[in-house]
């Protein structure tokens, strides 16, 4: 094909007597390059999105909503028992790692959310924080590890009902944005009544749930607590991975043993996932979608017109063998003719790509095309461009000199 | 004539079969993915009540404290207002329609022994709510205003409802158990699904209506013991929730979408009406923001929250540019089939066929196969569509939201004649300067 590049001089004549053709392919890939190099950074985009680190094994958890319709759960310490009876009889099955009750499932795109400050500190001080109350194996069950302080305990959990302060975890993130100076072990926090302000007394790993976007979704908070209302009740429950199916089939029927008079939902944590990141997913495949049909469509078009020429130029072809062109300098006069038309169509197109990027910034929210991506979209389209035009030219190189001297 | 050249066309396509596939291919392509797109962008971005959109408004007001941020826009007020505004809104003078939107779910005991209880989604509203959003009736009707106040035990059933409670069919007059209490039935919708479902627009865009709608108040009954769900936004002072009176009156806690029905001449006197009741609710102590309320008709509120996501029309745009891919690539596949057969019009044109009859010739030719192409293209977006249907979890999008409708179908049509047109005018232009003479010489 080296050898080729002497030629180049009658190539591009040859390709000025078909203008409509190279100009027909030049738009396509310049085209192409522009979509495909956009499409491929919203789809990176919403993949980001979708596979940031949760900081939690959620590949082994299990949620579970109960919805109790027994009178009896009208009633605050029945309530706090069965959460008890549940927790034991959950544990007691093989393969359980941990359990908790939860007030909101993580990951699901939103829940409950606070407004804390240090203990009189002005409003300017305030910081927002999704928040989970939760019995202290949720430490466990999340996956998430300690980092500095102590774990919560049972004789953390809230005596009785009322308001009343509490001992908090809460990740390095909420810690830092509360306590700019980096001493929140051990402070007190106002988390929305002064005359119970709250205690930090342990720092957790990094956690992240999607929650509409900015720095709260990094700052969580975990309260001790038994969640559980006359309507409601959510557990996590963590299972070993070799025993998750069997775990997640029996977790219906251990709840009802415990209670029968509730209706029980048991979803894998991949479901409530789909719920916070639905729309990101959603995109990303639409436009995975559109990005491979479009390769492969400008591929077959290529294909087609590469195609086309041979047939057209057998005379000439079959001519120019008899004349002493060798098999591979056929091969090599459709490459190099094809990868004029692709740099011409990847000059225009790259330029059609930061142009529509600009349209995409401001429209879609995309990120902005890099020199790294535009240059790996356009080498793997000039591949593209080759092997669609592989077929047809090796077919052209063997076409028999013979054909020369036929008229029709 | 037409005939003629309609019989020529389908003489012509079946001479090349292999080529036609890969045309029909081609096309079918490039009409599928944007029809399909335009579609998803359709459910989303369509006005879902053309004939009085612009007579609903939904109303916010100001209520946020002064220092906290809340969610959304910057520059916009809370998405939702406070239980005491609704209060507050709907007791000014004059008196227009309006209604509280909300959700709460309960357990409801179908009839019979062996059905289970299931929780059932409730929509809260007033009586003006079903006459606002044009609520279909197929039995029976709404409650009546005083009920608003008086809290009898009734109901409205939607179509799913009813379904799901008796099995369908004329339920008014018979009884529901919600919770520990009887409701009476005094209506049952007949099927009615605005897309988007814009009076919930933050917590029910796209999925199932709610079972049941009840008189909004009932959310104070604390026997009736109504768990209410959906987004909120709160603040400011802890009150306590053991005495719901004095908890939703006294929260800033906002959770409901309050919607008014107005002539759109009067959106700026009630809008000053409504700056004139958060001036009141300034000497009170409260709204300590600058004033900041907005009166919004159906389209203005979608915008606002974005029902339609930034990346559908950026998806768009990407399928146009894509369709214009296959156009280019259709251009060539003509231009090389016309060409290929110079010598059969070379002969066409020197026995006395005018340039004018070979170019409407080719075109004829050119919108059959656009016009396969383009219902093989409708159907491929057909199947497009089932599939992100399939793929969306139902809780969120109800099943058929996306489908191929008559819309999808003439956009698809309509979108091939004109690929079709357009990318065959100039292989067909080049076909009829064809100089028959030449043509034959070479022959």
């Amino acid at each position: 094909m080296l050898q080729g590049f002497k030629n180049v001089g009658p190539i591009l004549r040859a390709m000025m007597r078909n203008k409509i053709r190279v100009f027909l392919l030049a738009v396509e890939i310049a085209v192409t390059v522009a979509v495909v190099l956009n499409c491929s950074l919203l789809i990176l985009q919403q993949l980001e999105t979708i596979r940031r680190p949760t900081g939690i094994v959620e590949d082994e958890l299990i949620a579970v909503v109960l919805r109790p319709y027994g009178a009896s759960f009208t009633d605050a310490e029945f309530r706090r028992q069965t959460v008890d009876q549940d927790l034991e009889a959950i544990r007691a099955l093989p393969g359980v790692v941990a359990v908790t009750p939860i007030s909101n499932f993580p990951l699901i795109g939103g829940g409950s959310a606070l407004q804390a400050r240090p203990l009189g500190g002005d409003d300017s001080q305030l910081v927002r924080a999704p928040q989970y109350s939760a019995t202290p194996g949720f430490l466990e069950t999340l996956g998430l590890d300690l980092v500095a302080g102590r774990r919560l305990t049972d004789a953390d959990l809230p005596v009785g009902q009322g308001a009343q302060s509490l001992n908090v975890m809460v990740t390095q993130e909420l810690a830092d944005a509360l306590f700019p100076d980096g001493d929140a072990l051990g402070q007190t926090i106002d988390t929305g009544s002064a005359e119970f302000p709250d205690v930090i007394v342990g720092i957790v790993s990094p956690m992240f749930t999607p929650y509409g976007g900015g720095p709260m979704e990094t700052r969580i908070m975990f309260f001790p607590g038994r969640p559980s209302s006359a309507q409601r009740a959510q557990y996590l429950v963590r299972a070993e991975p070799g025993a998750y199916d069997d775990v997640f089939r029996d977790l219906d029927a251990t709840f009802l043993k415990v209670q029968p008079e509730r209706l029980v939902t048991v979803r894998t944590m991949d479901d409530i996932r789909a719920g916070g990141f639905l729309q990101n997913v959603l995109l990303a495949v639409l436009f995975s979608g559109v990005a491979i049909l479009l390769v492969f469509v400008t591929g077959l078009g290529i294909f087609g017109v590469t195609a086309f020429a041979v047939a057209k130029r057998t005379k000439q072809i079959g001519t120019r063998r008899a004349l002493g062109a060798t098999k591979d300098a056929i091969l090599s006069h459709f490459l190099i003719e094809n990868t004029l038309i692709t740099l011409v169509g990847l000059a225009v197109g790259l330029v059609a790509a930061f142009g529509l990027n600009v349209i995409m910034v401001s429209g879609a929210g995309a990120p902005r095309l890099g020199p790294g991506v535009a240059l790996i979209g356009a080498a793997s389209l000039w591949v593209l461009v080759m092997l669609a035009t592989w077929f047809p030219a090796r077919r052209a190189s063997a076409l028999a000199p013979a054909l020369a001297t036929r008229t029709v | 004539m037409f005939l003629y050249y309609l019989r020529l066309a389908v003489k012509s396509l079946r001479a090349t079969p292999g080529l036609t596939a890969v045309t029909l291919l081609a096309i079918a392509l490039g009409i599928a993915v944007p029809t399909a797109s335009l579609s998803i962008r359709h459910v989303f971005a369509q006005d879902p009540v053309p004939e009085k959109s612009d007579r609903l408004f939904n109303v916010r007001v100001e209520s946020w404290d002064a220092n906290s941020d809340f969610f959304g826009p910057a520059g916009e007020p809370p998405k939702h207002i406070a239980y005491r505004d609704m209060i507050g809104l709907r007791g000014m003078d004059p008196e227009v329609p309006s209604t509280g939107v909300a959700s709460a779910t309960i357990f409801a005991f179908p009839e019979g022994r062996e059905a289970q209880p299931f929780q059932a989604g409730v929509r809260l509203c007033h009586a003006d709510f079903f006459s606002m959003f044009q609520a279909p009736f197929a039995h029976g009707g709404g409650w009546s205003r005083d009920v608003d106040l008086s809290l009898e035990q009734v109901a409205v059933l939607s179509y799913e409802g009813n379904q799901r409670l008796f099995g369908g069919g004329d339920s008014v007059g018979r009884k529901v158990r919600l919770g520990e209490q009887s409701f009476t039935v005094l209506g049952v919708l007949a099927p009615w699904q605005p897309t988007p479902q814009y009076y919930d627009i933050i917590n029910n865009a796209f999925g199932r209506p709610r079972d049941v709608f009840l008189p909004f108040d009932f959310i104070k009954d604390q026997a009736l013991a109504l768990s209410r769900v959906g987004d909120n936004d709160n603040w400011g002072p802890n009150v306590p929730r053991d005495d719901p009176e004095v908890f939703f009156m006294g929260t800033e806690m906002t959770w409901i979408q309050f919607w008014v029905e107005l002539d759109p001449a009067d959106r700026g006197q009630y809008h000053q009406a409504v700056d004139r009741y958060a001036l009141t609710q300034k000497e009170l102590g409260r709204f300590p923001r600058d004033l900041n309320n907005r009166v919004s008709p159906v389209m203005e509120w979608l915008a606002i929250r974005q029902v339609n996501p930034p990346g559908v029309d950026a998806l768009v745009l990407v399928s146009m540019l894509f369709l214009l891919v296959c156009c280019l690539n259709l251009t060539g596949l003509l231009l090389a089939k016309f060409l290929a057969q110079s010598g059969v019009l070379g002969v066409h044109r020197a026995v006395g066929a005018s340039k004018r009859s070979i170019f409407v010739q080719r075109l004829v030719e050119c919108q059959l196969v656009a016009s396969v192409g383009g219902l093989l293209g409708a159907l491929l977006a057909g199947v497009i569509l089932r599939v992100v249907d399939w793929g969306a979890p139902d809780f969120i999008i109800r099943p058929e939201l996306f489908r191929l409708d008559l819309f999808t179908l003439a956009m698809a049509v309509g979108l091939a004649l004109l690929a079709g047109l357009v990318s065959g005018l100039y292989p067909a232009w080049r076909a009829c300067r064809i100089a028959p003479a030449l043509q034959l010489k070479l022959q």
